[in-house]
C-alpha cells in the first residue's frame, strides 16, 4: 500500500508545480449529517456561491481558495443509480464526478475528491468512499466528528485506514476546525487514486476496512441512553407534539413579531434617505427615478433581510441541535396525506410570515418533487404583506362589527392554508406524481447547537438572497416604477384653478387645505394617465366578472409587484379632492364612500369587497417571491407556472365570491 | 402477519409460533426494545428498498429497536463497534423482516 501524498521526490515536485499552474477542482462528498457543510465552510471561508444543477433543484456550493476550487455536493448515501427514482442527489453527484459540474460549461472532471466520513458510523460511510475509490479519482478520506465518536468509546486509527485504502486520511472536528489545514494540504497534494477494491463487494470491503481501523474503548451506553430518552420524549405522539408546537410557536413569533422591529427601522431609514434625496434634487425624472425607483427598489429588497436572517439563524440552531429531523419525522403523519413530507412543515409555517424565507427553507426537503410542490404552494399561506389588504377589506365589509371582521380575517388564513394543501395534493397526484420518499431518516446525536455555525449559515443565506434575488427584484421594481410614472400628465385644469384660488386667499390654513386638495386631484389624474392607468382601463373588462371597475383594476395591477401596494394605490386613485384635509381615519372613510365613474355606485360594494378579499388570499401578487422561486427551482419555468396557477385560481375564486355574495344579481 | 400482541414473550418462542423453520422471520415492529436481530429482507418496492439499504438497513445488518411506536427508532449496529440511528414510520418498519441475531 502506498500513501501517495507523502512522496516528495524531485519529479513529483515538478509534476505538482505543473498541475498547480491550472485550477484544481476538488469535490466534497459524504453521507447526509456527517458535518460536511461545516467542514466546507471551514475550508472555503466566507466567499462561497451556489449554483443549481441544470434542471434540478439540487445545489452545489463553490468556493475558490487560491488556485483550488472546492465544490460541496449534496449529501448522499450511495452513488449507485438504483436510488435515482427517490433521490436526485445521487444522480447529480455522479454527473459531477463524470465532469458535468454545475456552473461550468466546460466538461471538466474533478481532480480529486474529499469523502467526509462519520467516525462513529464508519462501516456504512465507507461504502460511499469505496464507490469513489472505484471510479479511480484521487481521494482523501476525512474522518469527522472524532470528538463525538470518542464520547461513544470509538477511536479511529488513521494509519490503519490509510494503509488499507491507499488514500490519505485526516481526522477532523469541523466544530473546532481541528484537521482542516491537513485536509487542505492533502487535498491539494493528492495525485493517485486509492488502492483498488478488486471484486470484493462494497459492503464486505467497507465492513472489513472499518473493523481493521476502529478501536473500541470504554462504555458508550450512557450517551446512547440519553439519546434514547430524548427520542422517547420528542417522538412521543402527545409530548412530542407539545414540544413541537412550542418550538414552532417561538420560531413563528420571532419571524413574525421580532423581525417587525428591524423591518420598521429599515423602512424608516429608506424613507429618511428618500426624503433627503428629494430635498436635494430638483423635481423631475431623475429625482423620481432615484427616490421612487432606486431607493424604493433597494428598500423593497433589504426589508426582507430581518425575516430571512432570524429564520435561518433559528432553523440552523434547531437543525444543529439534532431536533429538526425528529420534528420532521413526527409531523410526517400530518402532511403525508397531502403528498408533502414532514420537512415541509417549517417552510409552510414560516411562509405565514413571508413566503421568501419559507421557499428558501425548502432546501431542507430532500426529494425533488416534494420540494417543488412545497415551493409552489408556499405563497398561498397568508403572509404579513397581506395583512394591510385584509384589514382594509374586512373593515370595509364589517365596519361596525369588529367580531365578524376578526372571523373573516381568520377565515382568510384558513382559506390560504387549505388551498395550499389542496394544491399540493393536486400537484403530487398529477405532474409531480411520484412515489414518496420513504420516511426513513437518519437521526443524528443531540448536540449543543453552535452559535458560530448558525451565524455563518445566516450570513450565507442573507448574502445569497441579496446577490441572486435582490438584483432581479430591483430590476422589476424599476420596471414597475416606470410603468406607474410615465407618461407624465400635465397638471389638470381643475387643480391649477384651485392653486390660483389658494394664492388669493388670505387665510393660510384654508389656502394650504386647498393646495392639498389640488395635489390629490393631480395625483389621481397623473395615475390614471400613466401606462399603468392605461393598462387598468384596458384590462377593466377582464376584471368586470369579479366586480372591479378601472380604479380597482389599477389597484390590482399596480400591486402585482407587492400586494400591500393595493392600499396606497387605492388611496391615490380614489382621491377626489372634495373633502377636507385628511385626518387619520378619513383614508378609510374616503375608500368606503368612493364611487365609480357614474358617481353613484360605491367603489367597494359588498360583493366586490368579498371578491377582492378572496382574490388577495389566493393571488401571487409578489414579484420578490417569484424571483426567489425562479432562483430556488433553477429556472423561470416553475415560477411562471406558480404565477399563472395562482392568478387563475385567484381570478376564479374572486369571481365565485362575487357571484355567491350577489354580485351578479 | 399480525403478531403485535406477542411482544411480551421471549424472542425464541415468538419465532417458533411463526414457523418451525430455523430461519423464520418476523416484522421489525415486533422486536422488544433493546433486543437485537438481523435483517432478513423487506417487502418494499425497488427504490424504497434501495433507499433503506443505502442507509445501512440491508440484509444481515444487526439492528435493535430504541423506540417502539410510530415513528419508531432503529439502531443499526456495525461489527466495528459503530452504529447509526434511523427513524422510521411504523408502516415502513412493519415491512422489514428480521430474524434473531446470530452473533448479537
Amino acid at each position: 500500500m502506498t500513501s501517495p501524498s507523502t512522496d516528495a521526490s524531485p519529479e513529483n515536485d515538478s509534476v505538482i508545480a505543473a498541475a498547480s499552474a491550472r485550477n484544481r477542482r476538488i469535490v466534497l462528498l459524504g453521507n447526509p449529517n456527517v458535518g460536511k457543510s461545516t467542514l466546507f465552510g471551514r475550508l472555503a471561508g466566507a466567499r462561497v456561491h451556489t449554483s443549481n444543477f441544470p434542471g434540478t433543484t439540487q445545489t452545489a456550493t463553490h468556493s475558490r481558495v487560491g488556485t483550488t476550487e472546492f465544490i460541496d455536493l449534496p449529501g448522499i448515501y450511495r452513488l449507485e443509480a438504483s436510488l435515482d427514482e427517490l433521490s436526485s442527489e445521487s444522480a447529480v453527484c455522479r454527473a459531477a464526478l463524470a465532469g458535468r459540474l454545475p456552473g461550468s460549461d466546460e466538461r471538466a472532471q474533478p481532480d480529486a475528491a474529499i469523502v467526509v466520513l462519520d467516525a462513529a458510523n464508519l462501516s456504512r460511510n465507507l461504502r460511499l468512499a469505496g464507490e469513489v475509490i472505484r471510479i479511480g479519482l484521487p481521494t482523501v478520506l476525512v474522518v469527522n466528528r472524532i470528538d463525538q465518536a470518542e464520547r461513544r468509546g470509538i477511536e479511529v486509527d488513521a494509519e490503519a485506514l490509510r494503509d488499507r485504502t491507499g488514500c490519505p486520511v485526516v481526522l477532523s472536528n469541523g466544530l473546532t476546525g481541528e484537521g482542516v489545514e491537513r485536509i487542505m494540504l492533502e487535498a491539494t497534494g493528492v495525485r493517485e487514486p486509492g488502492a483498488p477494491l478488486h471484486d470484493r463487494p462494497l459492503r464486505v470491503w467497507a465492513e472489513e476496512t472499518a473493523q481493521s481501523c476502529v478501536r473500541r474503548s470504554g462504555n458508550r451506553a450512557d450517551a446512547e441512553r440519553l439519546t434514547d430518552r430524548l427520542d422517547d420524549f420528542f417522538l412521543h405522539p402527545i409530548l412530542g407534539s407539545i414540544a413541537f408546537m412550542i418550538s414552532m410557536t417561538v420560531l413563528f413569533w420571532v419571524v413574525f413579531k421580532i423581525a417587525a422591529y428591524p423591518m420598521d427601522w429599515i423602512d424608516w431609514a429608506f424613507a429618511v434617505l428618500a426624503e433627503s434625496v428629494r430635498g436635494v434634487l430638483p423635481p423631475g425624472a431623475i429625482r423620481s427615478l432615484l427616490v421612487d425607483g432606486v431607493i424604493g427598489g433597494i428598500g423593497a429588497t433589504v426589508v426582507f433581510l430581518p425575516q430571512i436572517c432570524l429564520m435561518f439563524f433559528l432553523i440552523t440552531l434547531l437543525e444543529h441541535s439534532g431536533y429538526l429531523p425528529r420534528a420532521a419525522l413526527l409531523i410526517d403523519r400530518l402532511l403525508r396525506p397531502f403528498g408533502l413530507p414532514g420537512q415541509a412543515f417549517v417552510p409552510l409555517l414560516s411562509s405565514h410570515a413571508c413566503a421568501i424565507p419559507g421557499i428558501i427553507a425548502c432546501r431542507g426537503i430532500p426529494d425533488r418533487r416534494e420540494r417543488l410542490a412545497t415551493i409552489l404552494v408556499a405563497p398561498f399561506m397568508s403572509c404579513t404583506a397581506r395583512i394591510p389588504v385584509y384589514v382594509l377589506l374586512t373593515s370595509l365589509l364589517f365596519a361596525d362589527r369588529p367580531a365578524l371582521a376578526a372571523v373573516a380575517f381568520t377565515g382568510c388564513y384558513l382559506l390560504g392554508a387549505a388551498t395550499a394543501l389542496g394544491t399540493a395534493f393536486l400537484f403530487r397526484t398529477t405532474f409531480l406524481r411520484g412515489s414518496s420518499r420513504t420516511m426513513a431518516m437518519e437521526l443524528p446525536g443531540y448536540r449543543r447547537p453552535s452559535l458560530r455555525i448558525a451565524l455563518a449559515a445566516t450570513r450565507d443565506r442573507a448574502w445569497m438572497f441579496i446577490r441572486k434575488a435582490g438584483t432581479v427584484i430591483l430590476a422589476m421594481v424599476l420596471a414597475l416604477w416606470w410603468l406607474g410614472s410615465y407618461p407624465i400628465a400635465p397638471p389638470s385644469a381643475a387643480a391649477e384653478d384651485m392653486r390660483l384660488r389658494a394664492q388669493e386667499m388670505s387665510n393660510p390654513a384654508q389656502a394650504s387645505a386647498l393646495l392639498e386638495r389640488a395635489d390629490r386631484i393631480d395625483a389621481r389624474h397623473a395615475t390614471s394617465e400613466t401606462f399603468m392607468g392605461m393598462a387598468g382601463r384596458a384590462a377593466a373588462p377582464i376584471f368586470r366578472p369579479l366586480g372591479y371597475d378601472w380604479q380597482l383594476t389599477v389597484g390590482v395591477l399596480s400591486s402585482f409587484a407587492a400586494r400591500e401596494v393595493f392600499v396606497s394605490t387605492m388611496a391615490v386613485v380614489t382621491a377626489s379632492g372634495e373633502e377636507d384635509a385628511a385626518e387619520t381615519e378619513t383614508g378609510l372613510k374616503r375608500l368606503a364612500t368612493a364611487t365609480r365613474d357614474d358617481g353613484q355606485t360605491p367603489l367597494f360594494t359588498r360583493p366586490t369587497s368579498w371578491s377582492l378579499l378572496v382574490f388577495y388570499v389566493l393571488a401571487m401578487q409578489c414579484l420578490p417571491t417569484l424571483a426567489v422561486t425562479a432562483r430556488e427551482t433553477g429556472g423561470w419555468r416553475w415560477a411562471l407556472l406558480q404565477l399563472s396557477y395562482m392568478t387563475a385560481l385567484a381570478y376564479l375564486g374572486g369571481m365565485l365570491a362575487f357571484a355567491l355574495t350577489g354580485g351578479w344579481a | 402477519m399480525k403478531r403485535n400482541r406477542d411482544v411480551a414473550r421471549p424472542l425464541s418462542e415468538r419465532m417458533t409460533t411463526i414457523s418451525s423453520q430455523p430461519d423464520a422471520h418476523f416484522p421489525l415492529t415486533q422486536l422488544k426494545r433493546g433486543e437485537r436481530a438481523q435483517i432478513d429482507g423487506c417487502s418494499l418496492d425497488g427504490a424504497c428498498a434501495a433507499m433503506i439499504e443505502s442507509m445501512g438497513l440491508d440484509r444481515d445488518a444487526v439492528v435493535s429497536v430504541a423506540r417502539i411506536g410510530d415513528p419508531c427508532v432503529v439502531l443499526v449496529h456495525h461489527r466495528c463497534g459503530g452504529s447509526c440511528r434511523i427513524g422510521l414510520r411504523k408502516d415502513l418498519a412493519s415491512r422489514i423482516a428480521v430474524r434473531p441475531a446470530v452473533d448479537g
